[in-house]
């Protein structure tokens, strides 16, 4: 509970702690596929919108985009709340279902999202990007549309 | 000499007037990310309220629920260009833009963006402050050190942390930063990135700077320095990062940095 109550008012209790240690940031992975069909590959879910020369003043897609990332930073922290035994109640966590939210936001802004269709995601750790190695935090079950 | 007509107080209003202003119009870019088919959408954040008094709840979902949450935006919007209009700071825009920015941060589960949402909400407690107690000489004091200490921490804390770590004092942190997924900063960035000499000089500077800062109060030729490396600084986060709001919301505290600069603290001590 306190917890929940210095996360909803942290903006207010100011943290100069900024770049401080690098750990490999979580990403977000998606796949989807039509009724009926094998599930498709992995694809990142995010990608950087581009910037233009007003982003120094209006920059709202990219803040968005940094936002998204600290949503998956923030699943991370709450999922290592749960042990093994507790994972299928974290999907009713509003940390997953921000996620989930998110993954058929991109579908659809992607126009992938079809009535019918089915997509799974998994939010990974970069272990080693040379061999582009991966720890998985989280895997969705399916989900359909 | 300090002018006889520098008024920090106003200086910081209209700054951050055009900070919440942007912030306000960047919620609207991205309405649709906070609507019901959204991702923010209130359906699955009003989980977060359910330990507040059902008042309480009530009072969230009447304010923040979309699309009245816009109301929100828009009054911001509205009251930063009352603010940034008006010939002298004025009580119940500033007010209005603390509550307005609180509503926000809780719409967005705490912060939309970190480290900004924390010196915006500084910087109008600050004013509110002020303005509830005009005309306090002693008061208005008291808001100009504290934003002027909390300024400085930012930097020092920031920068003493980084120099607890090796990866910052060999440049290998600059460097995966600057090829970090969230920032995919530009490719003159991740070309500097592959030189580790350019990352050590980088990381050293960033060091310096952060770590220094407190001198900035010495005097005000020393602070008006450290005020044109500090925007350098913020500049270079937008390039590199997209940083933006970080450079309008510190950009806000920089007037009181600099009055204090002129209390010669270093010669009083």
């Amino acid at each position: 509970m306190n917890r929940r109550v210095f996360q909803l008012f942290r903006a207010w209790v100011p943290s100069w702690r900024f770049f401080e240690t690098h750990s490999e940031q979580a990403v977000l992975f998606y796949r989807v596929a039509a009724a009926g069909d094998e599930m498709g590959e992995w694809r990142p879910a995010l990608q950087r919108p581009r910037r233009s020369w007003y982003s120094i003043v209006l920059n709202g897609e990219g803040n968005l985009h940094l936002a998204c990332y600290a949503l998956l930073d923030q699943l991370e922290e709450d999922i290592s709340e749960f042990d093994a035994a507790q994972l299928d109640s974290f999907s009713h966590t509003p940390s997953y279902q921000l996620i989930q939210n998110l993954v058929c936001f991109l579908l659809h802004k992607r126009d992938e999202l079809r009535s019918g269709c089915k997509y799974q995601f998994k939010v990974s750790r970069i272990l080693s990007r040379g061999a582009d190695a991966f720890e998985e935090i989280l895997v969705s079950p399916v989900h359909r549309v | 000499m300090l002018s006889p007509e520098f008024n920090p107080l106003y200086w910081i209003t209209k700054i951050i007037a055009c900070a919440v202003l942007l912030q306000g119009l960047e919620l609207l870019q991205i309405r649709r990310a906070f609507a019901p088919d959204g991702i923010w959408t209130w359906e699955t954040l009003r989980q977060e309220f359910d330990f507040f008094p059902r008042i309480v709840q009530w009072a969230l979902r009447a304010t923040l629920d979309y699309p009245r949450v816009l109301i929100v935006v828009l009054a911001q919007i509205v009251l930063a260009f009352i603010l940034l209009a008006a010939a002298q700071p004025q009580p119940v825009p500033v007010i209005g833009l603390l509550i307005t920015t609180g509503l926000m941060a809780l719409r967005w589960r705490g912060t939309f963006n970190g480290g900004a949402d924390y010196m915006t909400v500084l910087v109008l407690l600050v004013l509110s402050t002020d303005a509830l107690f005009h005309p306090s000489p002693i008061v208005r004091l008291g808001c100009l050190w504290y934003l002027s200490i909390h300024t400085i921490l930012s930097y020092f804390i920031s920068g003493a942390l980084k120099l607890r770590d090796a990866d910052w004092r060999s440049g290998r942190a600059l460097q995966r930063f600057l090829s970090s997924p969230p920032y995919d900063p530009p490719v003159f960035f991740v070309n500097l990135s592959k030189h580790p000499r350019l990352m050590l000089l980088g990381s050293w500077t960033i060091l310096a700077f952060e770590v220094s800062f407190p001198l900035c109060v010495a005097n005000p030729r020393i602070c008006a320095v450290y005020v044109c490396a500090a925007l350098v600084f913020h500049l270079m986060n937008v390039a590199a990062f997209g940083l933006n709001r970080f450079l309008f919301a510190w950009s806000a505290a920089y007037p009181a940095l600099y009055y204090c600069s002129t209390q010669n603290i270093i010669t009083n001590i």
